[in-house]
């Protein structure tokens, strides 16, 4: 992992680490490097997750009752703590997810036209 | 965001897990350990950083938030040095006065007696309001019969003062303060012996009393602290008395000006055990548990109204006795006089707030742009009232620190300058007590001078004012807040300045009270003669002594007395039977007896009103004669001449052959222990006739009378060899120290209102610079469209006046009301004299004026020009 290829990488939008990590967990409970690990994966290794901003968004996230946290034991028996969807964690995926699509859309829409005009 | 429960260290742990995870994912991928450690340190980022966001999230924002408030305060205050030094100056002034006199408050009024339990202890003594007795001592016999009778108390015990003893017998002969006290003295204060015993009760009886108990500074001094000293003896005024034990260091009692050096019981012998005439003694009582002054007060007069029915000869209509807690005893006569400074230095520290308070408005308004700014930049309003007050307890603390080391200066000066007469004023300290008021007051401080500017800063029209010029109806709510700071500093300081005013008159009136008598040039001492000196050889040796004083250069009159005028202490007081009239005990006259040589009236310059001085009569042995006072006089022979009556005291003791003595003449009234005091009833007898007590030499010098201190030692010497001579302090010393307690609260109060006058009118000057400097562009344009200079001076300077006015009536009325407070210490002068008020009003105003005029002068020079390109 070179530091050129970390450079090329895409930093996240402020906000957008909320959903992906309300996504990450709707495949069952997780721990923090887990998320980030899945969020890096699924992403083809586009997204670039800093592991140090990614708990106090899981703080965030907690003390607005979508997700909960529970220490337990990783696959490689090592101690973690877990996090996991609440009913509202999920109603809040489908709202974001919701907004996140019209955003993308409009945006794309203006930037589609934009390309189209020069 | 307090509810999380979440610790830091749950946090730190979750992320250390994190790290290893992916440090082992590393690994698997073929990195090192080292490398993989790194690495997965790399990708998650500053540590401190997330954690530091947790923080800001969790319960430790609190205490991160002060932590900045305390920085930006601090950087706040280094940036404006001159406001910052200011406002730490006058604090400082506030919180140290305020220091000082509580640390004196503490030690003498708050501070329990060095007792056991000393809230049950009580004082009894007896009073006659029929005869003006306000207090009397108690003799010895009714004592015994009140000890025996109640079931109020758990003990009662008796003690009188002596003055001075002579201890002679090991080591160099001394003088110290002793007391005699009955032999359960120590199980009524609950305190033991450090080494040996107390008195046993039978060592109370006549003949043998002769155990002494020593203090240890005592015993350390003079013993150098020698334990083999228990059960040796040591001579006492001449007699023989074993040493039985030794007190605990800083034992004392009675507390008074003198520490009591030793202890001796009372054995009161014949007249003195059972003669209710001499009534020489303090009671001290110890009230059982759950007994209240009040109910023991009560069954305590039950038994000397009966005790007075059984003795009606030395108990006259009107005697009653009176119970007080013994702290509160103590300190009767010097708490008023306390508490009135406490409250001056109150007033002090509430005008040192204003003027704080003031200085942050106006700083204030210079600030509003900058607490607009944080308000837009998403400050909530909490948030910048914290950061302001903040500030205000920074510099209250700053105040607070420097308060305290001026406080701890001015309470050492406060102790050396203090007046004898209050009561464990050597033993005041700086202790936690002191302490902790030093920081609850800086706290307060910050509150009373820090919130309503922090909150009024803080609420503004974001839009108003973040323009520049905005005078909005904020900043108007503000000038008329200022204006009642100013208008309350006025009349705070006013009501100090009158208090002063009217000790300082007080003062003044006592130094110029005559006490009847002259006592410049005049210095006495006191003569001990050697035990075993019959009456008539006493009479000898004065007459021999007397003479060749009278001869030496430099003395002018030279004589004799007991007890001298303004010595505390000895006096005594009697009855006396009046030839052809056969009156009641209690309608008998009243008044002090005094011994005096020939030549006393000459020596002190008394008058003689009427008939004859001693000095001219030719006294023989089967004439006896008498001089009495002009006050006697008056009250006893209101409508007959005295001279040529006969009078006998009725002094029945086993010394003295009281005899019908001829009145020859009638002498002008003295003050005798109180320049407060209008002259009482004195009825003078030749020293020869009626040799009481200890005698002083009294001398009036040509010049300066201190050096005649040798001669008159050597000259004793000469007459007899085993005589000792004390004292030498001149009568104007001798009438000095009862002036101890005006001069220090005239003083003190004084210097509090120097201090409040400065701070007040320091505020005023403020006040009405900052308004001068608000007002540059107004005034520019007033004189640019023609306004005259004077006019300006006139706007500014009534402005100044109006505040000045406003306080000053309200001082007055303030005044009026308080001023009644300080009556008891009032002499020559009313608490309301209009004089006074008056005078010190003008002198308030004409500072006031002073005070405006210096800016008004400054607003009245603005060069228009300037002042419109000003902005």
């Amino acid at each position: 992992m070179s530091t050129q290829k970390e450079k090329e990488r895409l930093e996240l939008l402020q906000g957008t680490l909320d959903l992906l990590i309300l996504r990450t967990l709707i495949f069952g409970a997780q721990h923090g490097q887990g998320i980030a690990r899945a969020i890096q994966q699924t992403s083809d290794e586009e997204l670039l997750v800093e592991h140090g901003a990614l708990y106090p968004a899981l703080q965030r996230l907690e003390d607005r009752g979508w997700i909960f946290a529970k220490w337990g034991a990783s696959s490689n028996n090592r101690k973690a703590r877990f996090y996991s969807l609440t009913s509202a964690g999920r109603r809040q995926l489908v709202k974001e997810t919701t907004k996140w699509r019209r955003l993308t859309a409009a945006i794309g829409r203006i930037l589609g036209s934009e390309a189209e005009g020069s | 965001m307090f509810r999380r429960k979440r610790r830091g260290s749950d946090f730190r742990a979750e992320i250390e897990a994190h790290v290893q995870q992916e440090s082992e994912r590393l690994r698997e991928q073929g990195l090192g350990e080292e490398e993989a450690q790194s690495a997965a340190r790399r990708a998650f980022g500053n540590v401190m950083h997330a954690q530091e966001r947790f923080c800001e999230g969790g319960r430790w924002r609190w205490w991160e938030h002060l932590k900045q408030d305390v920085r930006v305060g601090l950087r706040m205050l280094r940036k404006n040095p001159g406001f910052t030094a200011v406002a730490v100056l006058t604090l400082a002034l506030g919180i140290g006065t305020n220091t000082a006199i509580f640390s004196v408050v503490n030690t003498v009024l708050l501070r329990p007696l060095p007792y056991k339990d000393p809230d049950r202890l009580m004082d009894v003594w007896r009073y006659n309001p029929k005869e003006n007795v306000t207090r009397d001592q108690m003799s010895y016999a009714d004592f015994l019969d009140l000890r025996n009778q109640n079931d109020v108390f758990e003990g009662m015990a008796a003690y009188r003062e002596l003055h001075e003893i002579m201890v002679s017998g090991r080591g160099e002969p001394e003088r110290v303060h002793g007391t005699i006290a009955s032999a359960n003295l120590w199980e009524v204060l609950g305190v033991n012996p450090l080494l040996g015993r107390t008195f046993r009760a039978e060592e109370e009886r006549p003949g043998k009393g002769n155990v002494v108990l020593l203090s240890y500074e005592f015993w350390q001094r003079h013993f150098h602290s020698d334990e083999s000293v228990l059960g040796q003896a040591i001579t006492l005024d001449g007699a023989s008395y074993v040493v039985v034990g030794v007190m605990p260091a800083g034992f004392s009692f009675p507390i008074s000006a003198e520490p009591v050096g030793l202890w001796l019981t009372v054995a009161p012998d014949g007249e003195m055990a059972n003669g209710r005439g001499v009534a020489i003694y303090d009671v001290i009582t110890r009230l059982r548990p759950g007994v209240s002054v009040a109910y023991a007060t009560g069954e305590v007069r039950t038994i000397f109204a009966r005790i007075a029915a059984q003795y009606p000869k030395n108990h006259t209509e009107g005697w009653d006795v009176r119970g007080i807690l013994t702290m509160a005893d103590l300190v009767e006569n010097s708490r008023d006089s306390l508490l009135i400074l406490f409250g001056a230095v109150g007033m002090v520290l509430l005008i040192a707030c204003a003027n704080v308070a003031n200085l942050i408005l106006a700083r204030g308004a210079n600030r509003r742009r900058e607490m607009a700014l944080r308000t837009a930049l998403g400050a909530s309003r909490f948030r910048v009232v914290r950061q302001l007050l903040t500030e205000s307890l920074i510099l209250a603390l700053l105040g607070g620190g420097l308060g305290l080391a001026a406080g701890y200066w001015a309470m050492e000066s406060l102790v050396g300058i203090g007046p004898q007469d209050i009561p464990r004023l050597r033993n005041v300290r700086l202790d936690e007590s002191v302490f902790s008021f030093a920081l609850g007051i800086s706290v307060l401080t910050s509150l009373l001078f820090g919130l309503v500017p922090a909150l009024r800063s803080s609420k503004l029209e974001l839009g108003d004012a973040l323009k520049e010029r905005a005078e909005g109806a904020s900043a108007r709510g503000q000038s008329r807040f200022r204006d009642a700071l100013i208008v309350t500093e006025v009349a705070l300081s006013l009501v100090t300045v009158l208090g002063a005013g009217l000790l300082v008159e007080t003062l003044w009136h006592l130094e110029r009270t005559h006490p009847g008598f002259d006592a410049n040039h005049v210095v006495t001492f006191t003569v001990d003669l050697p035990d075993g000196f019959s009456d008539p050889q006493r009479v000898a040796f004065l007459k021999d002594l007397l003479p060749r004083l009278r001869s030496f250069p430099g003395v002018s009159a030279a004589s004799a007395v007991f007890p001298l005028p303004f010595l505390s202490g000895e006096g005594v007081t009697t009855r006396f039977e009046m030839e052809g009239r056969t009156l009641e005990p209690s309608q008998m006259p009243r008044a002090d007896l005094a011994a005096v040589d020939n030549e006393y009236f000459r020596t002190m310059r008394i008058p003689v009103i009427k008939g004859q001085d001693l000095a001219e009569v030719k006294a023989r042995p089967e004439r006896a004669v008498t001089v009495i006072s002009e006050a006697f006089a008056k009250q006893y022979y209101p409508s007959e001449d005295p001279i040529g009556k006969r009078l006998k005291p009725d002094v029945e003791t086993s010394h003295t052959r009281a005899q019908m003595a001829e009145i020859v003449g009638i002498v002008g009234d003295v003050k005798t222990s109180s320049l407060r005091e209008a002259g009482g009833a004195i009825v003078y007898v030749p020293v020869a006739q009626f040799p009481i007590g200890a005698t002083t030499i009294v001398i009036r010098a040509e010049g300066d009378p201190r050096p005649l201190a040798a001669a008159v030692r050597s000259e004793a010497r000469a007459v007899d060899a085993g005589v000792m001579v004390f004292s030498g302090k001149t009568l104007e010393q001798q009438i000095g120290t009862t002036l101890g307690q005006p001069r220090f609260n005239a003083l003190l109060l004084g210097v509090f209102a120097g201090l409040a006058l400065m701070l007040a009118m320091v505020g005023l000057y403020g006040a009405i610079s900052y308004a001068v400097s608000q007002r540059t562009h107004e005034i520019g344009i007033r004189m640019a469209l023609g306004a005259a200079p004077r006019l300006v001076l006139k706007l500014i300077l009534g402005r100044g006046l109006r505040l000045a006015l406003a306080g000053t009536a309200l001082g007055l009325a303030a005044s009026a009301a308080l001023a009644r407070l300080l009556t008891s210490l009032l002499f020559g002068v009313s608490a309301t004299d209009p004089a006074t008020f008056a005078g010190v009003a003008i002198v308030l105003m004409a500072v006031a004026i002073g005070a405006c005029y210096i800016p008004a002068r400054r607003a009245m020079r603005v060069d228009p020009i300037v002042a419109l390109r000003h902005e």
